[in-house]
């Protein structure tokens, strides 16, 4: 394998690798949603349980301590038209990727309870795979972000139950990390290369750019996926020059957020490389930072993408609830939304 | 109502009373960005004093690790405005500008002199927070856990974590659940989502907090008052839908607005020389905002 050249800086022990851990994505959802939502139930989607479309949307992580969720507001029953043009001009003006989503919501708690959520989450992953493996995914990166979720609307006592999916495959040999791990996009590139790194990347992004992307050290320049082959040609030291670099919702010094898993198996599966740069993009204060950047070198395990392939392992991604186990979370807002309740706090 | 029917101002007064046109609004946000980020929001609820792409400004994920109580009495900075402003609180000297920098060490110095009652209080919340009102949840089929279970790429899950943290922290005496996890930096917080709107009427921005505990479930209203300080907390802060995203969400009342940011605005003056640029005009109302909701740490980024 071909040697770093370009940056003496990167002079990586290549050698040991470790599992990387990916922070699982974490769920935001506004009152807003669940507004609308109990406002549709009433109105037209009565005793339907036929699934929707729904957006999410997350930002790079933008504190050192917090990781960004991903969010759910009203605008996310947006399927298209103005509405969603607009969601998407917002999405856009304050840098939030968007992530498409599936909403299962059924009319009891005994429908919830033993709704074939396993049937939801190999949906999703499959539709996930096989965009994968068509390239579709390439085109459009934000369809590696899908999710789903199974909620049942209580309007008798203005209680939500949800449970996101946010689907990825556990691999039978799990993508890995070279030494020297994961660390700062400055430790690992030099200052000047770093902040030439991120500057690129946050015009990127404010230009509307996709969530993922790649960045060429040589020509300073960032492009979009699907030019991956053009770039490098197939060639290791090509392929060492340009790093894979997305939006990370997470703040951790040490790993990765979720959304890099089912990248790095695009990767894997697409571009056929062992070995793969990877930026993480965060940005305090809205602005894309050397500093807050992770660079690590991922070690891809060799996989098939045949449009007709069977998915490369089990799909995994069931959101854990507020006590840390698989269950489902519990929104109740009759504070804010019981009509009865609010009439009787109007002075 | 009143707001339909009035013209939108168009003349520049914010330096004599305190308030500001639509067009001084969009510059002074313009000054927030990239911070905060401009929406357009519904184009049903869209207004027209204000441009399409311009409704009102956001701010997202900003962590609140701790309840207003306990940084009031850790603080004790505030200035008590005086003459006819009874009750309203502008952000000290110190007061202000040391709540955005604030760090971790602070957080639990405070955290630390409220020890004895505040551990009491969060043990109370916790038990409010243990899902008590949901049905069987425990004994829920769970389909795809074991499946899950030994997912070597997931990083750890947040159980252990949190349990071990928890009791490290209430033992130093943490006055809520926020919790750190030392190896990975992650801080288990309330989160809030922060918009300001032009209110029209009042001629000022008004300010929306939307809050998630540290679990990203929504922040119920009685909860996110722990966030807003005492003087404030019953009189000005209501919970109303949102005039652009209709999501109900707690906001301070603009009545008292525009006096309290004249008067900020000529402490400034006197402070640094000079009247108050216009630019900087939701850059002091952040200030004083600050002095309402004292631990949500949304980043001021410029000092004037």
């Amino acid at each position: 394998m071909t040697r770093e050249t370009t940056a003496d800086v990167d002079d990586d022990d290549l050698g040991a690798a470790e599992v990387l851990r990916f922070e699982p994505w974490q769920s935001a959802v506004d009152p807003g949603f669940f507004a609308e939502l109990a406002r549709r139930k009433l109105d037209s989607i009565g005793l339907s349980e036929a699934p929707l479309r729904v957006t999410a949307t997350y930002a790079p992580a933008q504190h050192a301590l917090v990781s960004s969720p991903a969010s759910m507001a009203r605008a996310s029953f947006a399927e298209d038209g103005d509405d969603a043009a607009a969601r998407a001009a917002d999405a856009r003006a304050a840098t939030r990727a968007l992530m498409p989503g599936t909403l299962h919501n059924v009319n009891t708690f005994e429908r919830f309870k033993t709704f074939d959520r396993a049937r939801v989450l190999a949906d999703a992953a499959g539709a996930l795979w096989s965009q994968i493996a068509s390239g579709a995914a390439e085109e459009d990166p934000s369809l590696l972000n899908r999710f789903a979720v199974v909620a049942f609307a209580d309007l008798k006592r203005w209680s939500f139950y949800y449970w996101f999916a946010f689907p990825a495959m556990k691999l039978t040999d799990p993508v890995k990390v070279l030494n020297p791990g994961v660390r700062s996009l400055t430790a690992a590139w030099g200052e000047d290369v770093a902040v030439k790194a991120a500057a690129a990347c946050d015009a990127w992004l404010k230009g509307g750019g996709a969530f993922a992307w790649l960045y060429s050290r040589s020509t300073g320049a960032c492009y979009s996926l699907t030019a991956w082959k053009a770039l490098t040609g197939g060639n290791a030291a090509s392929a060492d020059d340009v790093a894979l670099a997305f939006a990370d919702a997470c703040c951790a010094k040490t790993h990765p957020g979720w959304a890099l898993r089912n990248l790095a198996l695009l990767a894997a599966a697409r571009w056929n490389v062992e070995r793969l740069r990877v930026v993480a993009a965060r940005s305090p204060a809205g602005r894309i930072s050397a500093d807050a950047c992770l660079h690590m070198t991922l070690a891809l395990p060799a996989i098939a993408a045949d449009a007709g392939a069977l998915p490369p392992g089990p799909a995994v991604g069931w959101e854990l609830n507020a006590k840390g186990r698989a269950g489902p979370r519990c929104a109740d807002l009759g504070a804010s939304m019981d009509p009865t309740r609010l009439a009787t706090q109007a002075v | 109502v009143a707001e339909q029917l009035m013209p939108a101002m168009t003349k520049s007064a914010f330096a004599e009373k305190g308030v500001v046109t639509p067009e001084e609004f969009i510059v002074a946000g313009d000054f927030l960005c990239p911070t905060w980020s401009w929406q357009g929001g519904d184009e049903k609820h869209a207004r027209s004093h204000l441009p399409r792409d311009k409704q009102f400004l956001v701010t997202r994920n900003v962590p609140c690790a701790m309840r207003a109580a306990a940084m009031e009495e850790y603080a004790g900075k505030e200035v008590h405005l005086d003459g006819d402003d009874e009750g309203w609180v502008a952000a000290g000297e110190s007061g202000g500008g040391e709540d955005a920098s604030r760090d971790d060490d602070d957080a639990d110095a405070a955290a630390k002199a409220k020890a004895g009652g505040s551990a009491a209080a969060a043990k109370r919340d916790d038990d409010d927070d243990s899902d008590g009102d949901i049905p069987d949840m425990d004994d829920f089929v769970d389909l795809g856990a074991e499946e899950e279970e030994d997912d070597a790429s997931a990083a750890a899950p947040r159980r252990g974590i949190a349990d071990s943290d928890a009791e490290l922290f209430s033992a130093a005496g943490a006055t809520t659940a926020a919790t750190k996890n030392p190896a990975d930096n992650i801080l288990k917080t309330r989160t809030y989502d922060l918009s300001i709107t032009y209110d029209k009427y009042y001629q000022t921005p008004r300010v929306w907090l939307s809050g998630y505990d540290e679990h990203r479930s929504v922040l119920p209203p009685k909860k996110t008052l722990e966030d807003v300080s005492a003087e404030h907390a019953k009189k000005t802060v209501t919970i109303d839908p949102h005039p652009h995203t209709g999501a109900p969400a707690a906001s301070i009342h603009p009545c008292k607005h525009a006096p309290v940011m004249k008067k900020l605005m000529d402490a400034t003056a006197r402070a640094g020389g000079g009247t108050p640029k216009v630019e900087h005009y939701l850059l002091v109302f952040l200030k004083f905002i600050a002095s309402v909701v004292p631990t949500i740490e949304y980043d001021y980024t410029l000092s004037i």
